[in-house]
């Protein structure tokens, strides 16, 4: 039975991993706590149901396209808002970004409605020595897993890539070798939100998606990201995995009711034993 | 610094007049709804209940008050699914709007706490979506319920799988940690122990839960013959979904309340089959109404030909509410407070929802629980004996 | 402490504002005395969060935190037979432990860190609520004695008792703004490692001020609860309302004496409006008074000047910052 119970969690953390990655990513590097990503989020979600309900496409062409539209929002926020106030300090970001989650939450209530839509797929489920492996939550956590490691591989291999990662390493030495800063802003920003929308149109295939859960995405994206390190996307891989495993031990131990708290006391816990997360120092990718 | 004093005094004095233009001979209603926050689904259906009562009565003239024809007049706030805005809200309805009568927020813990301020006013105050027993056993003389209480539903269950299915022993009981579902998680529990049933699992989940896999894993290792959950909608969704990725069977699968409304089976499709319900109203029940609708049939074609949808037990519910008022009313031929009160109390209301009598403790006392089942892709009532429309059926799909 | 003719001044005008406040629940009728109600409670949590925030510069997100300690700290005594007014002391002393409890470790914290840390213990809290049933009623809620009383006795007392709260919590804000304390926390916000070196117990000073803020929200928490007589985790654990309250005093000003109150009034002013006209908007549109206020009132209205306003609409290309800008404040 805890064979079950650790694939279960595994499951569940790699689709978290997916939800985190793109605001550790910002957090990161552009030290802006982004409370609009769990609406982005939901967003990326929406844009799929849409393509695929309304519009009957299939959802491998829809979810790349979901994913772009949220790019260049993501891209067209920071440039056209965040970068002006981004030198602030981090309350003025956090409540901005908050205010923001409000104007897109209502907004997407407006278009969508607030009744529970999903994707229903039946791909049926392996068993394997008495544990059960649903096809599409293995499929919705490897393309998770996948696009992450992408992205890793883009961070350390491409030229803006590597231009993000001097910017959250100095940005000061990274300006004056002559990195445009904003830009880079908002292109992390821009993948931050891309990444999002991957997460939504991952969720969408396996939860009911409202625009409701937008605070729970949040929720567990703060979670996992203090756990791997802001900023680290190799950590919010970690993270995820850990915390799914860690929720799913949680309810056999301390019942289902406590499932949700365990994440957050332990995130009080690491932010106060690790100030730096638990991997220590900063990573660089 | 000028301008911004004089801005903000503008703003002020704005919102201070803000209140509705005074229409010439109307009643008003009062509702808080909650048209954002977690609640925004229920609240828009209950707002569509009380849209229909309010334009069914104005079509046909309006309320006949002691021969001088009323029209109905909704005054509505979103309350953002928070109790504390609720709690202002209402202060509002009654202070500033002056509304004679209240239709209570969603749920039952935003009725309670409004119900302290209706109570302090004496406003009457129906409430449509609030079946907990709690909500109604504080004496208040201005809270009336059109639901009845949650253990006539379970009563209703448990009698009905004994009898039809008598292999069932062991129960599982999976709610929400929310007022409503815990209630009734509770009244199930007491009925299934009451009836000598033997429940092994009984827990509650916390509202931002968004997996269930690890709990229903449990579940599954004590082998229960029927799982009661109840929650939101989404989550009972989730519910059942990963019931079927870990191959967890059972003889009974209840949902509430869920599998009452549409979207439930559009987001399970298959896997809604077999799944049973319970309600508190359908419109196959078909109860005649002299009133207004003409019957409970009638009601749903009126829903239906405005909303497009049929209508759930949470609409006819908050539609009955208005329309008790309004009766009460008529009979009382006057709008005080204290008059209509008095045939609220007394009177039974024979309503498209079938017969409503709130007694002195306010909660509707009339026994019509209905247990359902989802087959072939439509809801079917199996109990009561006098409205059944199919049997039983054993055991949930497996995909 | 330093008192100059200005600060006399404002002390004056504050002590009269209230006593203009406590002469209008005579005349006010009861929603109105609601809305008074309301605003005196925001704005008594804008003044205790502005100890914190605004003199201290920590981005505290827990003031819901005390506010829900203080109000189930207060239910909970009142249930069990309290009196009320013991109850509210009761509470303010439970938010003082819990501040000190929280505040040792989380006040080691900077910048993100802090501000997640504070967050987080809104949500913790929730979730204790909603599970510890033997003492909180769990999701079930907890049912508080009602007060006694025509409906405008009990809007008048709990708009009096609210308000005199307001008050404390703003002679407070006064006392700090003057005294060595609160010359303490202003080096604490500019520069810790310089305020240590100047002779300041850098540690000391923040918990102190975590404390007074903790006391203050829970008193306002224990009030509220006596008011709605009707308590529920996630009424008294409301995640939109800790931010709000930042959001109001930076409408104000922070730091300042008055910015808590400017902030509070104009907040809940906007809101009403907003709320009365824009029924399915009105969260929209509070994001975009948020976004708003961010934009073109970064120091509050108390830190507008007219000139500030003419270099904004003159030029506002400008106000993007250069690359250089950014690195140099950045890093």
């Amino acid at each position: 039975m805890i064979s079950q119970y650790i694939v279960n969690g595994l499951l569940t953390g790699g689709l978290y991993a997916c939800l985190a990655v793109g605001f550790s990513l910002v957090w990161g590097v552009l030290n802006v706590v982004n409370m609009l990503h769990g609406s982005m989020v939901v967003l990326g979600a929406y844009f799929c149901l849409y393509g695929v309900q309304q519009l009957g496409l299939p959802l491998y062409a829809v979810a790349p396209v979901a994913c772009v539209i949220l790019f260049v929002f993501g891209y067209a926020i920071q440039r056209g808002l965040l970068n002006r106030v981004i030198t602030q300090p981090i309350l003025i970001t956090l409540t901005l970004t908050f205010g923001l989650d409000l104007i897109v939450n209502n907004l997407i209530i407006h278009v969508f409605s607030a009744t529970p839509q999903s994707l229903v797929t039946n791909f049926g489920t392996i068993e394997f020595a008495g544990v059960r492996v649903p096809v599409v939550r293995v499929g919705g956590m490897l393309v998770a897993v996948v696009l992450t490691l992408v992205l890793y591989w883009l961070l350390r291999h491409s030229k803006i890539g590597r231009a993000i990662i001097a910017v959250r390493m100095d940005r000061h030495a990274a300006a004056l070798m002559g990195i445009r800063i904003p830009h880079i802003y908002a292109l992390t920003f821009g993948i931050g939100a891309f990444m999002a929308g991957a997460a939504g149109c991952a969720m969408a295939l396996i939860y009911p998606v409202t625009p409701m859960m937008s605070g729970v995405f949040l929720g567990k994206a703060f979670v996992i990201c203090v756990l791997g390190g802001l900023g680290s996307v190799p950590g919010a891989i970690i993270g995820g995995l850990v915390l799914g495993v860690v929720e799913g031990l949680g309810t056999l131990t301390l019942g289902q009711q406590w499932a949700t708290s365990v994440g957050f006391i332990m995130m009080m816990a690491v932010i106060v034993l690790f100030p730096t997360g638990i991997m220590g120092k900063k990573g660089y990718e | 610094m000028k301008t911004t004093t004089s801005i903000i005094a503008a703003l002020s004095f704005a919102a201070l007049s803000a209140a509705p233009v005074l229409a010439q001979e109307t009643i008003k209603l009062g509702a808080p709804l909650a048209l954002t926050g977690p609640l925004a689904d229920a609240g828009a259906k209950s707002k569509q209940g009380y849209d229909i009562c309010v334009s069914a009565v104005n079509d046909k003239g309006g309320v006949d008050v002691g021969g001088k024809k009323m029209k109905l007049e909704l005054v509505e706030y979103d309350y953002q699914s928070e109790t504390n805005r609720a709690v202002q809200i209402v202060q509002r309805l009654i202070n500033v709007d002056k509304v004679p009568f209240l239709l209570s927020p969603y749920g039952s813990g935003d009725t309670k706490a409004t119900a302290v301020v209706a109570e302090r006013y004496g406003v009457p105050m129906v409430a449509a979506a609030a079946a907990t027993k709690s909500v109604f056993d504080q004496k208040f003389q201005n809270l009336f319920g059109v639901l009845f209480p949650n253990d006539m539903i379970t009563e209703a269950e448990v009698a009905y799988y004994k009898k039809h299915v008598p292999s069932v022993k062991r129960v599982a009981v999976l709610a929400l940690n929310s007022l409503f579902p815990k209630a009734i998680a509770g009244e199930m529990v007491k009925s299934a122990t009451g009836a000598g049933l033997d429940v092994v699992f009984n827990t509650t989940y916390s509202p931002d839960t968004s997996d269930f896999s690890n709990v229903l894993t449990q579940i599954k290792g004590l082998n229960p013959d029927w799982i009661y959950a109840t929650g939101y909608t989404q989550d009972l969704i989730l519910i059942r979904r990963q019931m079927a990725d870990l191959g967890l069977e059972v003889k009974v699968l209840t949902m509430t309340a869920g599998p009452s409304y549409p979207e439930f089976k559009e987001n399970v499709k298959s896997l809604a089959e077999n799944v049973t319900t319970n309600s508190w109203w359908h419109q196959n029940a078909n109860y005649s109404d002299n009133y207004l609708f003409g019957s409970s049939l009638k009601y749903n074609e009126a829903f239906n030909a405005k909303f497009k949808r049929d209508a759930t037990y949470l609409e006819a519910a908050a539609t009955a509410a208005c329309q008790t008022l309004a009766m009460a009313i008529e009979e009382a031929k006057s709008t005080s407070a204290d008059a209509v009160r008095k045939v609220l109390h007394e009177k039974t209301f024979n309503t498209f929802y079938g017969p409503i009598h709130y007694g002195q403790l306010g909660q509707n006392e009339v026994n019509a629980a209905l247990v359902m089942q989802i087959q072939n892709d439509k809801l079917l009532v199996l109990a009561p004996e006098n409205l059944k429309q199919g049997e039983l059926q054993i055991g949930v799909p497996k995909k | 402490m330093i008192i100059d003719r200005a600060f006399a001044l404002k002390i004056a005008f504050g002590v009269l504002l209230f006593a203009c406040g406590a002469g209008l629940s005579a005349v006010l009728d009861n929603y109105y005395l609601q809305v008074g109600t309301t605003l005196a409670m925001l704005c008594a949590l804008c003044w205790a969060w502005n100890i914190v925030g605004g003199y201290m510069g920590y981005p505290a997100l827990c003031m819901i935190s005390f506010f829900g300690i203080g109000a189930y700290a207060g239910g909970i005594a009142q249930a069990a037979g309290v009196s009320e007014s013991l109850a509210w002391l009761i509470a303010a002393g439970v938010g003082a432990l819990f501040a000190l409890l929280l505040g040792v470790p989380l006040l080691r914290l900077k910048g993100h860190y802090f501000a997640v840390g504070t967050i987080a213990s809104v949500e913790v809290l929730r979730e204790v609520a909603n599970n510890w049933e033997q003492l909180t009623g769990g999701a079930v809620g907890l049912n508080l004695p009602i007060h006694a009383g025509s409906p405008d006795e009990v809007g008048r007392f709990f708009y009096l008792a609210m308000l005199g709260l307001a008050f404390l919590a703003f002679l407070i804000t006064a006392l700090v703004d003057r005294t060595k304390f609160g010359f303490g926390l202003r080096c604490i916000r500019q520069n810790e490692q310089a305020a240590s070196m100047v002779g300041i117990d850098v540690f000391k000073y923040k918990v102190g001020a975590f404390v007074l803020t903790g006391v203050l929200g829970a008193a306002t928490g224990a009030i509220y609860a006596s008011m709605v007589a009707f308590l529920e985790p996630k009424d008294a654990f409301n995640l939109i309302m800790t931010i709000e309250i930042p959001v109001m005093v930076m409408l104000g000003g922070m730091g300042t004496i008055f910015g808590p109150l400017i902030g509070g009034v104009s907040y809940v002013i906007l809101k009403e409006f907003v709320w009365a006209y824009f029924i399915n908007w009105h969260s929209g549109i509070l994001g975009l008074i948020v976004v708003t206020v961010i934009y073109f009132l970064p120091v509050g209205v108390l830190g507008l000047t007219w000139r500030d306003i003419f270099k904004k609409l003159g030029a506002s290309k400008s106000t993007r910052p250069a690359t250089s800008d950014i690195a140099r404040s950045t890093s």
